[in-house]
């Protein structure tokens, strides 16, 4: 025992180094693995509020400009709903309806491969994780963890990140995600050789991941290449949203989403 | 009054550097380095080691990316004693020697601070990347982010510290 006490004071140094490395591993694998809620949860606010005051100084610069846009985006919307109305003769159906709540980024970046976005608002206003995010109507991330006040959003531009699209409104779907090294190019894999394939083709969402409703925009089509499974091809997707200029952003929730999560759980147990 | 200087250069960091990327957008300047690398020379490598870990961990704090500025802080402080001797004038340090371009001059804090930046910057985009095939580019940004901190750091030399003794040099 005396010989491991004098042992580590000699080499206190190394020691110190290699412990706080480790804590810091630790840390970090935390945060990137299923137990990070805790630490979001602790020290999450504070982070939130900081970054929160920081978007809030960006955003005053910004004001004429998005208002622009939001009063486009109004009257777009304006439109479809006068246009769904008269489709439906003013009734929705409430069983499976999305329910939409505003919110914003305050602190996120680009090109990093496992970059997380915060947001507001958190779990007192209804944010729960698994929600998805739009932005300008753009298929934007998914809501990983949220604390009191803040959510962390894993956001389409993540190398973790797996989504579901569909080539148009009612082409082959395949699994769309990102490699990592060019922001402006996803991947949409497991698409048979012999579908038709146009440039700038859009392709949407299939709503098969509960996380956006169905035939919401993700990107266009900019090429193609063989995939490693033969009769196969990845195509190449330029996301539509514009990862720079995110701000205010929506909240989506999907009516009886639980009920069916646990039913596809089921089935998958069955399996 | 170290200390209060890096963590009020940590909360600048976090409120106003970390929205600023350059060349793409994947390029932050880590200017809270600046602050960091005043801490006197003469200090014992324990003071270098927990100071930029501490640093480090407020930064992960302040901005959400926990561990990740913690662990390039280690890394840092544990090369910093390296890093400095290997750039120690030939007679060595002086008591009253600062890591200034005031004290050691132009020529030292240049190539001081560009090591300290390479080591901290590829260090924070290496973990944040985490695979391996994306080592390369993350290599390339981590030498972009550390030649952009360079250059600032080297400006708030002469813009915020105020000479108080001649050059070695």
């Amino acid at each position: 025992m005396r010989n491991l006490v004098l042992l580590a004071i000699r080499n206190g140094y190394a020691l110190a180094v290699l412990g706080l490395l480790g804590f810091g591993s630790a840390l970090y694998m935390q945060h990137h693995g299923p137990g990070r809620s805790a630490w979001f949860h602790t020290t999450g606010e504070i982070a939130g509020n900081m970054q929160d005051l920081r978007a809030d100084w960006a955003s005053y610069m910004e004001f004429g400009a998005e208002n622009e846009r939001l009063a486009a985006e109004v009257g777009t919307l304006r439109e479809e709903l006068l246009v769904l109305r008269g489709a439906t003769g003013g009734r929705l159906d409430s069983s499976s309806h999305w329910t939409v709540m505003p919110g914003a980024v305050v602190s996120g970046t680009v090109g990093g491969a496992r970059t997380l976005w915060l947001a507001k608002p958190g779990a007192l206003a209804g944010v729960e994780p698994g929600m998805g995010v739009l932005w300008n109507g753009y298929a934007l991330g998914v809501v990983q963890e949220v604390s009191a006040n803040f959510s962390r959003v894993m956001p389409l531009l993540h190398i973790d990140g797996g989504w579901s699209g569909r080539l148009g409104a009612t082409g082959a779907s395949g699994g769309l995600s990102w490699d990592g090294h060019d922001a402006r190019i996803m991947h949409l894999s497991g698409i048979p050789r012999h579908v038709y394939l146009q440039m700038g083709d859009t392709v949407f969402s299939t709503g098969f991941d509960l996380i956006f409703p169905a035939g919401l925009p993700m990107g266009v089509v900019e090429g193609s290449f063989d995939a490693e499974v033969p009769d196969f091809v990845d195509v190449r997707v330029r996301p539509l949203s514009d990862f720079s200029k995110v701000q205010h952003v929506q909240f989506l929730k999907v009516g009886q989403r639980d009920e069916q999560r646990q039913l596809m759980n089921l089935e998958n147990a069955v399996q | 009054m170290t200390v209060l200087r890096i963590l009020f250069w940590v909360v600048l960091q976090a409120l106003i550097f970390n929205g600023i990327n350059v060349f793409g957008s994947e390029i932050t300047p880590q200017l809270h380095l600046f602050a960091v690398l005043l801490i006197p020379i003469q200090v014992d490598r324990f003071v270098w080691l927990f100071g930029c870990a501490a640093a480090g961990l407020a930064l992960d704090i302040c901005t959400g990316t926990y561990g990740l500025h913690l662990l390039a802080g280690v890394l840092l402080g544990a090369a910093i004693p390296t890093i400095y001797r290997a750039f120690a004038p030939r007679d060595g340090y002086e008591v009253s020697d600062r890591p200034t371009v005031h004290g050691l001059g132009f020529r030292w804090v240049l190539l001081q601070t560009f090591t300290c930046s390479v080591v901290y910057c590829i260090a924070v985009e290496s973990i944040a990347s985490f695979q391996f095939h994306l080592l390369s580019a993350a290599v390339w940004r981590g030498l972009m982010c550390a030649v952009l901190t360079t250059v600032l750091v080297l400006l708030l030399q002469y813009l915020v510290l105020r000479s108080s003794k001649k050059s070695r040099n």
